[in-house]
């Protein structure tokens, strides 16, 4: 049995709202999978069902083993960890340091382990040098890092980013390639939602696309963007560069290697 | 019916309103204030809202009132307290007391809820620009009301941001309170962060241009919110005349 599984799970939100309609899917532990998919799709709502914020109205979610339906959402969110889109939502702490050890210290995790523990997740994080600075002095996009941090630093198996590529400049979606590398290689699972195709591109080899509240498809990133009819169907756009190489007639180029290793021979090339 | 409470103008509810708020505080005796309830609950039910008035007064109101009606009755002493058992007793100055100090509280939350359950906000914005409030304060008012719901809202996303990195917010009582002041904080600051988006938002779109707004909103005072003001006006007149030269 996988880490983490969704068995014909489906959500109907206590107003009458069905929110996602029948999805399955298991993640092994170490993969990086990427959620993506227009607004509305149902991608929050499937992974907050991951961490066990929401319960299924339908069909089960397994994490290690156990159903969430047998425990409270802290519980599960030792195992699975969950990014918020806006870090506001999270961040209380007078200080970087202390917002990041929160979460152990109220697990009584031993004094001297915090410390240890706080300073590895704060430069993972490219927070190494602000650990003292209050949270409300770094702009909005780095104080993203700060709760991922938080969520990190309490050890999950399972890291869930809500689009942690919104409103990011290169330096930080880079930074934030290093993490989700640095996280799986550890041996844990990376699940991210984003609309960068770009990075999703460059970083993720499995993908699982959504549309109207369920699963259209869950393979490698590859397959994905090589299906035209998937892609109408979703609602999503390839990366540029895979637009342009398109325009050009070749249909398996995704990233700027792909591209060049097409490019030589290209009539393009061979006239100039 | 339904139709008819809804088609007042904000004024002449909020006329209807106050003259239960005053009538309710300064009128000796508990029946009359008891009895604003059920007249209530019949408006409230005029206009389609009954169930929900009836709920919410129960869940907030009701709470408040049966708490003070213990504590007066059985637990603040006075000289004719009969003692029962270990710090319980009753008194029937207790009994008197909390009777007045519940119905007053009953007849006045019943008026305000009811209002406020059956006045739109667009409503109240409207009938205030007519009445020529300064913009500020109308903004400052409808800020306050629209926060509300605003604030319940984004209490839940903390707590599951809070939740998700494995702080209990479940549970007993103690855990639910502990759970509580992580919240506070973000709660404030992107409140306050809010408002401040919010008015330059505003600025930007000349809120406060010296010049008169056109509405495309329109409500419009009938002949019965006239009588309905009147109305109130003169009974509240005849309540003072009755209370002062009684």
């Amino acid at each position: 049995m996988a880490y983490l599984e969704l068995d014909k799970v489906g959500y109907t939100y206590p107003n009458g709202y069905q929110a996602l309609r029948e999805v399955s899917l298991s993640c092994e532990l170490g993969e990086a999978v990427a959620i993506i998919g227009r607004n509305g799709a149902g991608k929050t709502t499937m992974v907050k069902l991951m961490n066990g914020l929401l319960k299924p109205t339908h069909g089960r979610v397994m994490v290690d083993g156990t159903s969430t339906d047998q425990e409270d959402a802290a519980h599960v969110a030792a195992k699975v960890g969950y990014v918020f889109q806006n870090p506001d939502d999270q961040i209380f702490q007078d200080s970087i340091r202390r917002e990041i050890a929160y979460g152990l210290v109220k697990k009584h995790v031993a004094r001297d382990r915090i410390g240890g523990r706080v300073a590895w997740a704060a430069e993972v994080c490219g927070l190494g040098d602000s650990l003292d600075s209050h949270p409300y002095d770094l702009p909005f996009s780095q104080r993203k890092f700060v709760t991922i941090a938080s969520a990190l630093v309490m050890d999950p198996q399972v890291l869930i980013l809500d689009e942690p590529t919104a409103g990011q400049d290169r330096a930080a979606t880079d930074l934030l390639a290093g993490i989700i590398q640095q996280v799986t290689a550890m041996g844990k699972t990376v699940i991210t939602i984003s609309h960068d195709m770009e990075f999703v591109t460059r970083h993720f080899q499995r993908g699982i696309v959504m549309a109207d509240r369920q699963i259209l498809m869950d393979g490698p990133i590859a397959r994905i963007f090589r299906d035209d009819d998937l892609l109408e169907q979703a609602h999503l756009a390839r990366p540029y560069l895979a637009q342009l190489a398109q325009a050009w007639g070749f249909h398996d180029v995704l990233t700027s290697e792909d591209f060049m290793a097409a490019l030589p021979q290209t009539s393009l090339l061979t006239n100039q | 019916m339904t139709g008819f409470i809804d088609r007042l103008y904000p004024s002449s509810k909020a006329a209807l309103v106050l003259l239960a708020i005053i009538v309710g505080i300064f009128t000796p005796g508990y029946i009359l204030q008891y009895a604003m309830f059920p007249v209530f609950l019949l408006l409230a039910i005029m206009a389609g809202n009954g169930m929900r008035f009836f709920k919410g007064f129960l869940s907030s109101v009701g709470t408040v009132v049966l708490v003070i009606f213990l504590v007066q009755v059985f637990i603040v002493r006075y000289p004719d307290s009969a003692h029962i058992w270990a710090f319980i007793a009753l008194s029937p100055t207790g009994l008197d007391k909390s009777l007045g100090i519940t119905s007053r509280i009953v007849s006045s939350a019943s008026a305000i809820m009811w209002y406020f359950q059956v006045t739109t906000p667009k409503d109240m914005v409207y009938a205030m620009e007519q009445a020529h409030l300064p913009k500020k304060v109308t903004f400052v008012i409808m800020s306050t009301i629209g926060m509300v719901p605003q604030v319940i809202n984004r209490s839940r996303t903390i707590m599951d941001a809070q939740k998700s990195r494995g702080i209990e917010t479940e549970g007993n009582a103690w855990a639910r309170v502990k759970s509580f002041v992580p919240m506070l904080g973000p709660l404030i600051f992107s409140l306050i962060q809010q408002t401040e988006e919010h008015a330059l938002a505003l600025q930007s779109r000349a809120f406060l241009a010296p010049v008169p707004k056109t509405s495309l909103y329109r409500l419009d005072k009938h002949t019965i919110d006239r009588v309905i003001q009147v109305i109130c006006l003169l009974l509240l007149i005849l309540f003072v005349v009755w209370r002062v030269w009684k």
